[in-house]
């Protein structure tokens, strides 16, 4: 029976997104796992007396020292935490968000890397217009300031985009390999895409000030 | 800012996804009901007027809940009650929400 894990970064001294109906959440969605599986969170040193005082009843807590040393921010990128927390696991796991309800044991898949559901698809017979502009916002959006390159665009997959809040690993070496070096190509990026956060904080604060 | 949030959904989901299949990793995404971008209006709408609705999603065995978008606090006590109910869970609990 595979665990079940959940990653937690602190990145403001007052989270907004803990409030009693998220903290609520949080507990019916580790909850609702400890029915089926063992559960463990990898936080930041700095976030695990919250979980403690609040008690969310985990069965294992790690603090991981790679998330402490990410830098606190204002503008935080949250979905990286998970990525590091993925490169620490030694056997098949499945990663959820705090706002993830596990309502059945879950049945493992013979896939290396499988993604619960989709952010956006367009492998519909129908497609709303919201779909396409949702690709639109938020994924051309960002390709183009990060990725216009001369490379081969016919590699970049729009069609279907998956959603990162439940993700189950069934070859963890490989996909640590594949995190690696992601780590190292983005290396680039990361200091890119902080100078692209402060251009966005720029261009919000010259737009409110008209 | 907003612009800083669809970054981290492109990093995560988009980028991130195109580096495991680069590196030969066999990814499969699941085709499961629970909120998520391409059904999100009517979902919401619907969990708004009739919140158990939400039992339709607890026999796929997970949903995604869509926490941070609008719905009324009648109906989202309606679905938290429900799911307290389902998994024995205690509540009316007071937090410490400083870290």
């Amino acid at each position: 029976m595979i665990d079940v894990i959940y990653t937690y970064k602190q990145y403001t001294e007052s989270p907004i997104h803990l409030t009693d109906r998220g903290i609520d959440m949080m507990r019916i969605s580790v909850e609702s796992s400890n029915k089926f599986h063992r559960t463990t969170l990898h936080c930041c040193k700095d976030s695990y007396s919250f979980f403690k005082t609040n008690k969310i009843p985990f069965h294992n807590i790690i603090v991981l020292d790679e998330l402490s040393e990410i830098p606190k921010s204002k503008n935080p990128i949250w979905s990286y935490p998970k990525i590091v927390t993925m490169k620490y696991q030694t056997s098949r796991w499945l990663h959820m968000d705090f706002d993830c309800v596990l309502t059945k044991p879950f049945i493992e898949y013979e896939d290396d890397f499988v993604f619960g559901f989709h952010d956006s698809s367009l492998d519909n017979i129908h497609i709303h217009p919201a779909t396409v502009y949702h690709i639109w916002d938020i994924y051309f959006w960002w390709f183009f300031r990060l990725h216009n390159t001369d490379d081969n665009k016919f590699k970049w997959d729009f069609k279907n985009i998956p959603n990162a809040g439940f993700m189950y690993c069934n070859n963890p070496s490989e996909v640590k390999k594949a995190i690696k070096l992601f780590e190292k190509q983005i290396g680039y990026l990361m200091n890119w895409i902080r100078l692209e956060i402060c251009v966005v904080i720029l261009n919000n604060f010259f737009l409110l000030s008209i | 800012m907003d612009k800083i949030g669809d970054l981290c959904c492109y990093f995560e989901q988009f980028l991130f996804t195109k580096y495991l299949k680069d590196n030969d990793i066999n990814v499969k995404i699941l085709q499961r009901e629970g909120y998520h971008n391409t059904n999100e209006n009517s979902d919401l709408m619907l969990l708004e007027k009739s919140p158990l609705e939400i039992k339709r999603w607890v026999d796929n065995g997970w949903f995604h809940f869509p926490l941070y978008k609008s719905i009324s606090e009648e109906s989202l006590h309606s679905i938290y009650t429900y799911l307290w109910e389902m998994f024995n869970i205690k509540h009316n609990r007071t937090y410490k929400k400083i870290i």
